[in-house]
């Protein structure tokens, strides 16, 4: 039987999310591409050789953001998916918290501790966005893996590491494989990392389409770096997918297993997840420090002058710039929110949401800065269309956070619903959306956080008016003096402190 | 009066309700039974417009309501599991029908309590429909089926998967309630005991 859905009566409110994503994402991004890509710039940029290092680095630092991710992330997965013990959830918790943290804050975070930029801070801050990710996707995996087939392996003379490859292995490797892929995608494209700790050298694609389309005017060249951007994301799915094909083996997986609680099991564990927190911890705990410490000594100055001061290096005061971020932030989840619950509960295309995924933030602000830049559609510079581009972003993620809650509704409520005599609109107002209430919230608090963090798409459209909370501090901290660097190091404290407190509210 | 004629319901080109007809005079039970799988459940639900229909008409007082849509059929269900809405109250759940039909506060509330006294549970009527036990859940399906006063009840299992001491008590009082509110029902049952007890006519769906 068909799903029940909306759509019988409200066509036009199916049309409002596809037609929102059209006008603001699929317009804009394939009028740079329609408008702008020349295959002889395209050659001329794989054979230009300070762009071909920037590819390259872009891809190796990736590749290893990837690999060391794993080599932290795995174990602590490991830990927390198969023991229990004091403060397990709690270190779920902080190990899982940064994924919505603003790139700027995790990169200054590490800022505070290395006071150096270059690869080793680019790596550390990788890391620490990106071990929630295979927290997220390997742990509910890894937690459900038959501990009898374990047992079985081990009663058959297998050691540990044997169960591990020929067991255990075989039932998460997709899961593994999804999370690596995630994370190359999120470190290749990453902008906001490599703004603060990037230096003068060290520039990723992304970086560099900023560069040549904002700095140097160059769209046709940022075109291309756009192009080939996409065509490697699409190299590393087309493989990823290929070796991620589920096998048989892969549905041996079960109920959630019961955690090992033995105070001899625990030791190993412990000791793998404290050093994962401190990896992932301590850079956001540091942005705190150097909030309040200047050459060893307490100072409030730098938070005074955040909420009642002026910096020489902003050129509007932080408070302006406090109050348009939590604008933006709540602007876009009244758009954003909506438009989600408008997907997951009509007959809404899935697939054409999830492209927001797929192109990356400099890629969407080359488009927005051409297609919006003429009358009457000259909306680049208007302080509305940040929120909105805001929402753009948001979107797929929102929609994710909503799909499993709208799909747990019982299909019989809503034939009960229908034989009260409620019509499908009235079903979905007083039947779905009381039952979407805590999965609503929870979206709110995710589509403000992520308004607050965006760093990429803002990058091209913001304005002396229109500054941000990751664009200011990503000013600050690149602008040389100690009260300077030490107000960048306050805004991204506040930033860990907002971001942490609207997502543990929702 | 009821009037299902030639009803066929075929979903994925597999038959799964084949020319059936038959009538239920006005204030009557017609239990349908047969084994599991056999097509019951969808029967009801082509009847009540949840599934459309391939062949054939649904009619009340003669009336043909095939082509509506399932909330204006007029035609209440309670299903084998309650299906109570989990965000409202035991009395919010009976309420609900009402309140779609725009039904004014102080006539809401009295059909509310009348329906409340008719299942014997006004003691809760604020209760979370999470706390009820299986007997309650189902008394309040049904007091929430009966609310808006339907033209047709169709009954799918009501009492399937209740211990047998509930199963008794229950029963005993459906069986009351449909004579006291002279309903129109069509039961759907596979315990011919059950069939015998709660209606006047009982019709065996054929195997296909």
């Amino acid at each position: 039987m068909a799903r029940h859905r909306l759509v019988s009566k409200t066509k036009t409110l199916v049309l409002a999310p596809v037609v929102f994503l059209s006008v603001f994402f699929v317009v804009p991004v394939a009028n740079a591409l329609l408008r702008f890509f020349r295959f002889s710039a395209f050659s001329d940029a794989l054979s230009n050789q300070s762009l071909r290092g920037v590819a390259w680095f872009s891809l190796w630092q990736a590749i290893i953001s990837t690999l060391v991710t794993l080599a932290i992330g795995l174990p602590a997965t490991w830990a927390l998916s198969r023991f229990t013990f004091p403060g397990s959830r709690l270190a779920r918790g902080i190990l899982t918290a940064p994924f919505v943290l603003p790139a700027v804050v995790v990169a200054a975070g590490v800022l505070a501790i290395t006071d150096s930029r270059g690869v080793i801070p680019i790596l550390w801050a990788h890391v620490v966005f990106n071990v929630s990710v295979v927290l997220r996707i390997v742990g509910p995996r890894w937690s459900m893996v038959n501990l009898r087939l374990e047992n079985a392996a081990a009663t058959l003379g297998a050691r540990p590491s044997r169960t591990f490859t020929l067991v255990v292995w075989p039932q998460i490797s997709d899961a593994v494989i999804s999370a690596a892929t995630l994370i190359f995608i999120y470190c290749f494209t990453s902008f906001g990392v490599i703004a603060i700790l990037g230096g003068v050298s060290r520039r990723t694609l992304e970086s560099e389409i900023f560069t040549q389309a904002v700095r140097l005017g160059n769209t046709t060249t940022a075109t291309a770096l756009a192009v080939l951007q996409a065509m490697i994301i699409g190299v590393v799915f087309f493989i990823t997918r290929r070796s991620s094909r589920p096998n048989s083996t892969s549905l041996h997986v079960s109920a959630p297993q019961a955690l090992r609680t033995k105070p001899s099991h625990r030791t190993t564990p412990l000791i793998i997840t404290a050093a994962a927190i401190v990896i992932v911890a301590s850079p956001l705990l540091a942005t705190i420090y150097r909030s309040l410490v200047v050459n060893s000594q307490l100072s409030l100055s730098a938070w005074r002058s955040i909420f009642s001061g002026s910096l020489p290096a902003l050129s509007v005061s932080p408070q302006s710039v406090i109050t348009t971020s939590l604008m933006f932030a709540i602007t876009a989840a009244c758009i954003c929110v909506p438009l989600a619950l408008l997907v997951v509960t009509t007959s809404a295309p899935r697939a054409l949401f999830s492209l927001p995924l797929a192109i990356s933030a400099a890629t969407l602000g080359i488009g927005l800065i051409i297609t919006f830049n003429t009358s009457p559609y000259a909306w680049r510079s208007e302080r509305w269309f940040i929120p909105v581009i805001h929402a753009v972003i948001a979107l797929p993620l929102v929609i994710r956070a909503l799909e499993p809650a709208a799909s747990a509704i019982p299909h019989s409520l809503r034939n009960a619903s229908a034989t009260l005599g409620a019509s499908p609109f009235a079903t979905w107002r007083r039947v779905e959306l009381p039952l979407l209430k805590p999965a609503l919230l929870r979206a709110t608090g995710l589509s403000m956080a992520i308004s607050l963090g965006e760093f990429g798409a803002t990058s091209f459209l913001s304005r002396s008016g229109s500054t941000t909370l990751p664009i200011a501090i990503a000013q600050l901290l690149g602008r040389p003096g100690v009260a300077t660097q030490q107000a960048g190091f306050a805004l991204a404290a506040l930033m860990v402190l907002v971001t942490v407190g609207v997502m543990s509210r929702a | 009066m009821l009037k299902v004629s030639k009803l066929s319901v075929v979903i994925d080109n597999t038959v799964i309700v084949d020319d059936i007809s038959f009538t239920v005079s006005t204030g009557e039970t017609l239990a349908i039974t047969g084994p599991s799988g056999i097509g019951k459940t969808t029967l009801l639900h082509a009847i009540c417009g949840i599934v459309r229909t391939t062949h054939g008409t649904v009619n009340i007082d003669n009336v043909d309501i095939s082509s509506l849509p399932t909330h204006k059929r007029g035609i209440g269900l309670v299903s084998q599991t309650g299906d109570l809405f989990p965000t409202m109250t035991v009395s919010q759940n009976i309420e609900f029908g009402l309140r779609i039909s725009r039904i004014p506060k102080a006539d809401r509330t009295a059909r509310v309590n009348e329906l409340l006294q008719l299942v014997g549970l006004t003691h809760l009527a604020h209760r979370n429909v999470a706390e009820l036990s299986g007997g309650e859940a189902r008394r309040i399906a049904l007091a929430r089926a009966l609310a808006p006063r339907p033209r047709v009840l169709l009954l799918d299992e009501p009492l399937a998967g209740l211990d047998q001491t509930t199963h008794d008590v229950l029963i005993s009082d459906l069986a009351r309630v449909l004579k006291q509110t002279a309903t129109t029902a069509v039961l759907v049952t596979h315990d011919l005991s059950e069939a015998d007890f709660l209606a006047e006519t009982t019709f065996a769906l054929p195997h296909k």
